[in-house]
């Protein structure tokens, strides 16, 4: 067997240490060990190290595993309603555009307004009907030469 | 679709991606695989387990958040160790922007006889281990605590192997220096 007299290196003796080091660099290493006191001792050095760090003891109690789980499950829930959300946005949209597409279409008629519509339709044709007698009343446009029906009568007010 | 079943015949990554499709179930059995490992990482990373209770609930909150990017480049292992590490890093960096200034992380290290020498050997290895950089601790409690290899290591670090191997051995040189401190 052949053995190494120089010293390997600290960073490969811990890849021996840590098993990384590959079978046949592996058995090298260990054949030295056995004759070096120093390298023995850098091995000690990092068996204490694992040692100490070993030693930290940390276990998630069941109330600590409990909130964690009741925590993802807020997580899930949250993701399942912005998911609701998302579609219910979608499925409006959807049935906004179809209502439009509908009414836009050419040669239907159209349905009876709703009651609740009847004050906004007045409104919006008021521009298009000032020849009515309340049309012209409130845009003013009364026929020279013909009393101001707008106005009140005064000379029966005098009397 | 493989059935679940309580006693681990579905791999980690079947379970991730039962998750992804919905199944909730599939995510709540990876927790309980992995909670304790990433508890006991993270305990070690943060110094104290209150808060890192709360960083392993936000790196599970978030790993159920980027299911759908999960693409099994890596293990679901080593993509969760990533996620805790991103997560009790940016908890690190919360606390001392909070804290600036009242934090002496490195240059507390007891003396002796004025009482520390009693403290718990737990807790001075935890004192020593944050007392070390971050990159050394995370190299350090990956290797010697989550068994991790080195080429594990180097996916969750995403560095080369031989960073790796420098950085571990800088790392326990370091822990070594600040043991002696606590007379260990």
């Amino acid at each position: 067997m052949k053995i190494v007299k120089t010293c390997p290196d600290k960073l490969e003796i811990a890849a021996y240490y840590d098993g990384e080091l590959a079978a046949d660099r592996a058995q090298v290493v260990r054949a030295h060990l056995v004759e070096c006191q120093a390298c023995r001792a850098e091995l000690d050095a990092l068996g204490l190290i694992s040692g100490s760090i070993s030693s930290v003891k940390a276990s998630l109690s069941q109330i600590s595993a409990y909130r964690l789980h009741r925590r993802i499950q807020e997580a899930m829930d949250q993701n399942l309603l912005g998911l609701a959300r998302r579609v219910c946005a979608a499925a409006a949209m959807v049935l906004l555009a179809s209502s439009i597409w509908l009414v836009s279409q050419p040669g239907r008629e159209s349905p009876a307004a709703p009651p609740w519509t009847d004050a906004s339709m007045a409104t919006l044709s008021i521009s298009s009907d000032v020849h009515s007698p309340a049309g012209a009343w409130y845009l003013g446009d009364v026929r020279a030469g013909e009393p101001d029906a707008r106005l009140p009568d005064v000379k029966n007010v005098n009397d | 679709m493989p059935q679940l079943n309580s006693h681990g015949g579905v791999d980690d990554l079947q379970l991730a991606q039962q998750a992804a499709g919905g199944n909730h179930r599939a995510f709540h059995l990876l927790v309980d695989r992995h909670g304790q490992r990433l508890y006991r990482l993270a305990v070690s990373l943060i110094g104290n387990p209150v808060d890192a209770e709360d960083v392993l609930q936000e790196t599970f909150v978030g790993a159920f958040k980027a299911l759908a990017k999960f693409e099994a480049r890596s293990s679901v292992k080593t993509w969760l160790t990533r996620i805790l590490l991103l997560q009790a890093a940016k908890w690190r960096r919360d606390r001392l922007g909070k804290q600036a200034g009242a934090i002496e992380l490195a240059d507390d290290v007891p003396e002796g006889g004025d009482g520390h020498a009693q403290v718990d050997r737990g807790v001075d290895i935890q004192a020593a281990l944050q007392k070390l950089g971050e990159e050394h601790r995370q190299v350090l409690l990956l290797r010697e605590m989550q068994q991790m290899s080195y080429q594990e290591i180097a996916e969750v670090l995403d560095v080369p192997r031989g960073t790796v191997e420098s950085r571990l051995h800088r790392a326990r040189a370091d822990l070594r220096e600040k043991l002696k401190a606590y007379g260990k």
